[in-house]
Formats: C-alpha cells, sequence, structure tokens
C-alpha cells in the first residue's frame, strides 16, 4: 500500500454513480481514488499500477464486469486484487455469478454508507493481511536461500587434479531435497600422502538437519587439524571420529544423530582405514567392472552415544579401483510407482561405470536416478562421492573409454588384466573376437562352460550392435575390453551407434525413438541368462554394455595371490 | 486406516506396561509414539517394553524417536526396553549401527522372564 493509503479504482459507465461513489468513500478517508468508465479502461489502468481494491459495475458498455473478472482471473498479478462489484438489489444472480467468478464482494445500490464502509473496509483488510503472509513468505524464503548457499559453500566445489604426487581422481555432488540439506560430503589431504574423505546423513530434515550438518563438517574438519598440531603420530580416523562424536553429543536434547563414513586412503599403498558409523555400506569398485560392497557391520552413528569407541577397519584398493559414497537419497530415491532405486539397480549401474572418470561416474549415476524418479519429486537428499586411486603408472588423465589414452592406462595397470581390441562392424570380425576370446580364456585358464557361455552372450550382443547400431551404415568401430579378475572375467562393449539399453528388452513392443530393435529379442534374453551381469551407459554418444561372468579361476593363472 | 499405519497398544501387567507397535514408523507418525510413550512416563510407568513385532517398517525418525523417549526415561528413573526385532526391522537397527543403543530382548515372553 502506497503512503498515499490504500489505492482504489471504481468502474462505472454511469457518472452518477462514479461522483456519488468517489465522493462517499473521500468522505470515508480513502483518497487514493481513480475512476475508470467501462472495462478495457479499467483494464488498461490495472496494468499500469497496483490498485488494492476494485469497485466495478456489472452493466457497462466496451466491456462488462464479467469479462473484466474473467480477464483478472486468469492469472498473473491481478489475480490477487480483491473485486467488490456494484450491482442494483434486483441484479442478485448476476452478483451471485460474479462470486462464482472470483469476486471478493457485492455492494448494492443505491449506496448505503456504512455497508460501503463495512466491506470496502474488510476486503482491504484481507488484502493486507494476505500481502504480509506473501512477504514473511518471501522473507523466509530469501532467509533459507541464504542458508542454503552458504550451505553449499561448505562443501569443497573444486576437485583437485589426479597428480602423481597426489593420485586420486575425486568428484562428488550434493542436491538437496529441500532449500537445505541435511547430507555432507567432505574431502581434503590431511598430509601429503593421506588423502580424507567423508559423506554423511543427518536424521531429520530442514533447518535443524542443516545446522547439525554444519556442525559436523566443521568438527571432523577442526579434529583433523588439532590432530595434526599436537599429535606427531599418524591420524587415527578412529580417534577423529571420537572426538567428533563426543562433541556433537553434547547438548543434544532433540537427539539428532548423523550416519557418517570417514575414509583415509594412504596414496602411496592403496589402504583405506575406515570408520563407518551406521552409514550405508559404499561400493568398491574394481577397474574391471566387479563391485563389492565395504560391507562391515557398521557401527552406531555419531551422536548417539558419548563414549562410543569406533573400531578402524581397512580395505586395499588395486590400482585404478574406486570407492562410491553415497547416501540413501540414491538408493531410496522412489518412481511415479513407488518403487524404490535400490542397491540392485545402483550396483548394475555403477558396474557399467568402471570405466570412467569419478566425475564421469557420479554424473552417470545421478542421470539414472534422475532418469529412474522421473517426474516424482525428490523427497530425501542425494549425495554421492566418487574417488579413484591412480598411482604413478598408471594414466592419471580422465579418459573416455574407448579412447587409446584408457587402454594404455589399463594396460600400465598391474591388475586386472585386460585385453583390448578393436573390430568393424562386419559380421565376418566376430572370428577376430573368437579368437581373441579363445586366447584369453587359455591364459588363464577359465573353466571351459563358463568361457563358452560368455562368447556365445558376447556373439549375440556383438551381432546385435553390428546390425542394429547404424541403420544408416558406413564403417565403424567397436572396442572391446576383456578383462580377467580373480572373480570372473567382463567384456565391456563400446560403439558409438544409436542408444539401446539391452536390459529394456522385454519391452520390446514399446521401442522409444531413437532406440534400436533387438535381433529378434530372443538373443538378449538369452544373454541374460548366459552371463551373470548386464551393465549399461550411454556416456556421451557411446554405448557402454558390459557382461559379467563369474567364475572360479585358478589363482595361479591370474600371476598373483589371491588376496 | 490404512494397512501399514502406526499402530500402537497398550497392555499393563502391573510391572511392566507393554506398548505393541504395529505397522510403519516414518517421520510422518513418530511423533505420536513419542507423545504415547511420554504420556506413559509422566503417568509413572517405570518399565516400558516396546513390542515391535507386528512393525513393517521404520525410518530414522523412529529411531530418533526412542533415543528421546529413552533419555526421558532416564531422567524419570524409568527405562524402556525392546523386544520382538525380527527380520527387516533388525536388520534396520544393525544396518543403522543402533541396535546397540537400546536394551534389546529376544520375544516378549524372553523380555518379560528378564524384566
Amino acid at each position: 500500500m502506497s503512503i498515499d493509503g490504500p489505492a482504489l479504482l471504481v468502474v462505472d459507465d454511469n457518472d452518477d454513480n462514479r461522483y456519488t461513489l468517489t465522493r462517499r468513500l473521500t468522505r470515508e478517508g480513502y483518497t487514493n481514488l481513480t475512476t475508470a468508465t467501462n472495462g478495457r479502461e479499467a483494464l488498461d489502468l490495472l496494468q499500469s499500477k497496483p490498485f488494492d481494491l476494485i469497485l466495478l459495475d456489472i452493466m457497462m458498455p466496451d466491456m462488462n464486469g464479467y469479462e473484466v473478472l474473467e480477464r483478472m482471473k486468469a492469472g498473473g498479478e491481478l489475480h490477487n486484487i480483491p473485486v467488490i462489484m456494484i450491482s442494483a438489489l434486483s441484479e442478485i444472480d448476476s452478483v451471485i455469478r460474479c462470486i462464482e467468478l472470483g469476486a471478493e464482494d457485492y455492494l448494492p445500490k443505491p449506496f448505503n454508507p456504512t455497508l460501503l464502509r463495512a466491506r470496502v473496509g474488510a476486503s482491504l483488510e484481507k488484502k493486507r493481511l494476505r500481502d504480509d503472509v506473501k512477504a514473511s513468505l518471501a522473507r523466509l524464503e530469501q532467509e533459507m536461500d541464504a542458508a542454503r548457499k552458504l550451505q553449499l559453500g561448505m562443501l569443497p566445489l573444486y576437485f583437485p587434479a589426479c597428480t602423481p604426487e597426489q593420485p586420486v581422481e575425486i568428484h562428488a555432488l550434493m542436491e538437496t531435497a529441500r532449500q537445505v540439506g541435511g547430507d555432507l560430503y567432505d574431502f581434503f589431504y590431511a598430509s601429503e600422502r593421506l588423502f580424507c574423505f567423508l559423506v554423511g546423513d543427518v536424521s531429520g530434515k530442514g533447518a535443524a538437519a542443516a545446522m547439525f550438518m554444519a556442525r559436523t563438517r566443521s568438527l571432523v574438519r577442526m579434529a583433523m587439524q588439532l590432530w595434526r598440531k599436537t599429535s606427531g603420530d599418524p591420524v587415527s580416523p578412529a580417534h577423529v571420529v571420537e572426538s567428533v562424536n563426543h562433541e556433537l553429543c553434547q547438548n543434544n536434547r532433540d537427539r539428532m544423530f548423523v550416519t557418517l563414513f570417514f575414509g583415509v586412503l594412504d596414496t602411496k599403498t592403496g589402504v583405506v582405514t575406515y570408520i563407518n558409523a551406521g552409514h550405508l555400506a559404499p561400493c568398491l569398485l574394481h577397474a574391471s567392472g566387479s563391485i563389492e560392497p565395504i560391507n562391515e557391520k557398521p557401527a552406531m552413528p555419531l551422536a548417539v552415544r558419548a563414549d562410543t569407541v569406533y573400531q578402524e577397519r581397512t580395505v586395499t584398493l588395486l590400482p585404478g579401483d574406486a570407492v562410491f559414497v553415497f547416501s540413501d537419497g540414491v538408493t531410496e530415491a522412489m518412481n511415479a510407482a513407488e518403487e524404490l532405486y535400490g542397491n540392485e539397480r545402483l550396483q548394475a549401474e555403477l558396474c557399467a561405470t568402471s570405466a570412467l572418470s569419478s566425475e564421469e561416474m557420479v554424473q552417470a549415476i545421478k542421470a539414472k536416478v534422475d532418469l529412474f524418479s522421473g517426474d516424482a519429486p525428490q523427497s530425501d537428499d542425494v549425495t554421492m562421492l566418487a574417488l579413484r586411486w591412480r598411482p604413478v603408472g598408471a594414466n592419471c588423465k580422465s579418459a573416455t573409454p574407448g579412447a587409446d589414452q584408457y587402454f594404455e592406462a589399463k594396460q600400465s595397470m598391474p591388475l586386472p588384466q585386460t585385453t583390448h581390441i578393436v573390430i568393424r562392424n562386419d559380421a565376418e570380425e566376430l572370428a577376430a573376437l573368437t579368437t581373441a576370446m579363445e586366447r584369453v580364456g587359455a591364459e588363464h585358464d577359465i573353466p571351459e562352460k563358463s568361457l563358452f557361455q560368455l562368447q556365445v552372450a558376447l556373439d549375440e550382443m556383438v551381432s546385435n550392435v553390428i546390425k542394429y547400431a547404424w541403420p544408416e551404415g558406413g564403417t565403424h568401430d567397436i572396442d572391446i575390453h576383456i578383462t580377467v579378475r580373480d572373480e570372473g572375467v567382463a567384456v565391456e562393449i563400446i560403439d558409438d551407434g544409436r542408444m539401446f539399453d539391452p536390459r529394456d528388452a522385454p519391452k520390446r513392443d514399446k521401442l522409444l525413438p531413437g532406440q534400436r530393435p533387438l535381433a529378434g529379442g530372443v538373443g538378449v534374453q538369452m544373454t541374460k541368462k548366459l552371463v551373470d551381469r548386464i551393465g549399461y551407459a550411454r556416456i556421451g554418444n557411446r554405448n557402454h554394455t558390459t557382461l559379467t561372468k563369474l567364475c572360479v579361476l585358478n589363482p595361479a593363472a591370474l600371476g598373483r595371490e589371491k588376496t | 486406516m490404512s494397512k501399514t499405519a502406526l499402530k500402537m497398544q497398550d497392555t499393563d501387567t502391573g510391572e511392566v506396561c507393554i506398548v505393541s507397535i504395529g505397522g510403519r514408523i516414518d517421520s510422518s507418525n513418530a511423533v505420536d509414539l513419542l507423545d504415547r510413550l511420554n504420556v506413559l512416563l509422566s503417568s509413572g510407568k517405570k518399565t516400558i517394553l516396546l513390542d515391535f513385532k507386528e512393525v513393517l517398517y521404520l525410518t530414522s525418525a523412529a529411531f530418533r524417536v526412542l533415543l528421546v523417549a529413552t533419555d526421558e526415561a532416564e531422567r524419570n528413573t524409568a527405562r524402556i526396553v525392546l523386544c520382538g526385532l525380527l527380520g527387516q526391522v533388525r536388520e534396520l537397527f544393525e544396518m543403522g549401527g543402533l541396535l546397540e543403543a537400546f536394551t534389546v530382548h529376544g520375544s516378549r515372553e524372553d523380555a518379560l522372564a528378564k524384566l
């Protein structure tokens, strides 16, 4: 409302009525008055300046009261301005129609001073309250936005490059369900050699959770710093977590708690020392594409009991191995049918990303989760952190799979052992693939039956690529990486043809635009039975399809001792 | 009322007040459980046995309520004991690392024998 008092617009084609109304309103103390003689003029005025209340006649030439109401209530800012209809008492049906169209009230002609005062006063009061609520909400939103920026500012958004001295490729993201969230991630070098990383999830949501999250994040950082300053000993994750826990337990009558996975990677040896305080088991992703949860029985979350003793555990990474830590917003993402994204789906899709950089991995999974949830609203914060250990000797560049440098990176790693072949999109090239598979099979002593099943499956998938991936024809390369680890064999097929996710095969009658039809469908179904896992990711313009066959290999043939 | 809605029923044996909980405990109804427990504590109940046998699912909101209620019980020199944690519900306690945060007995009969 302006300093001239509430702005009123009087719309009536009758000069006497306008005169009487404005005079009476002035007498009531309303001086900020504007008049219009028809609907069109009124709408023009409404566009040109803000009003707090409109007194509107129904029957007027050149756009009547109904039309003005309809236009105003159709949307936009005008929607919120209250309208009082002016009408003769005999026009009660018209008044009802106007109320139905969104008018606030009506004023019978001839004008009664008491009714005029009461109705104008009430409408203006309601408008003022609505405006106040809106202003408060806007203020609150501004506050929350500021809080959000502050919170996101606490999370590192700069991801240090992977170098021979700091051989960790790291990426993370957090997306909050509300303006502020209760998830957190952090990472930093605690010394030249030790790389710390953590993901946490505070119970509850909203501002309280966000503040608890901020407290946790700062305490971990401070505890690490103090430890380094005051103790000559190597960092002990358990001690750090214990002191943070102790501090979080103070003044915690609301009983907030936070689950935390806190890991310290020794970048020289690949040993990760970790504490899992009630957090979801992260995934250890081997360079071959196989995956396992880092699944010890989790300890108690932080802030539950001040005297909790945390046990350190360790897991050893091989060069090129990755760790994926996440919050339950990932696995509990829900689609419209109220199905959960789930751990199995996550693991399968992580397998397909095993060849990617940490950043690509995080983005691929994010895209998969988004695709899965569709339009369903995000109910929980989503946090993911991926790190890959690439010690000297391994290529540190983020590589697009299929690129030569990536292959070299894999080759330069002592393990897993990868064979890479490139074939053209010609069915006659399949023989080269068979030869390569037989060679790998013999070298690694792969059980005959497993090798045979994998070969048949591979033949199906690659034939499918050759047949359907490039409808426009032409010569194209298909990259095939065969990786052998002690738990089995993974074969990754990479092509730049049309998008095709073999896991969608059952829905073959509902092909999406851009999807290619299946080789009879039977082929893919059979492939699914022949191998233990089919992974898929569309990265850039390439399909990455991974077939994994689990089998027991002769450890001697792998050329190293089993870990 | 839906099949998964939170249900609570008290039975007082004199020594022990048993609360049978059923359905799903989540952030929308966890506070109802807390209110119930607070009423029992302030009415002077000293031993409250929560039977989770019929619970289908619980979220971290439920854990928080249990922790808050346990604190309140301590302040009243009372105690809250859990029993009937089975299958998936027990796994949720384990996965959350929270099994050790409470006094937990096996079945209701086991619990009553020990209390």
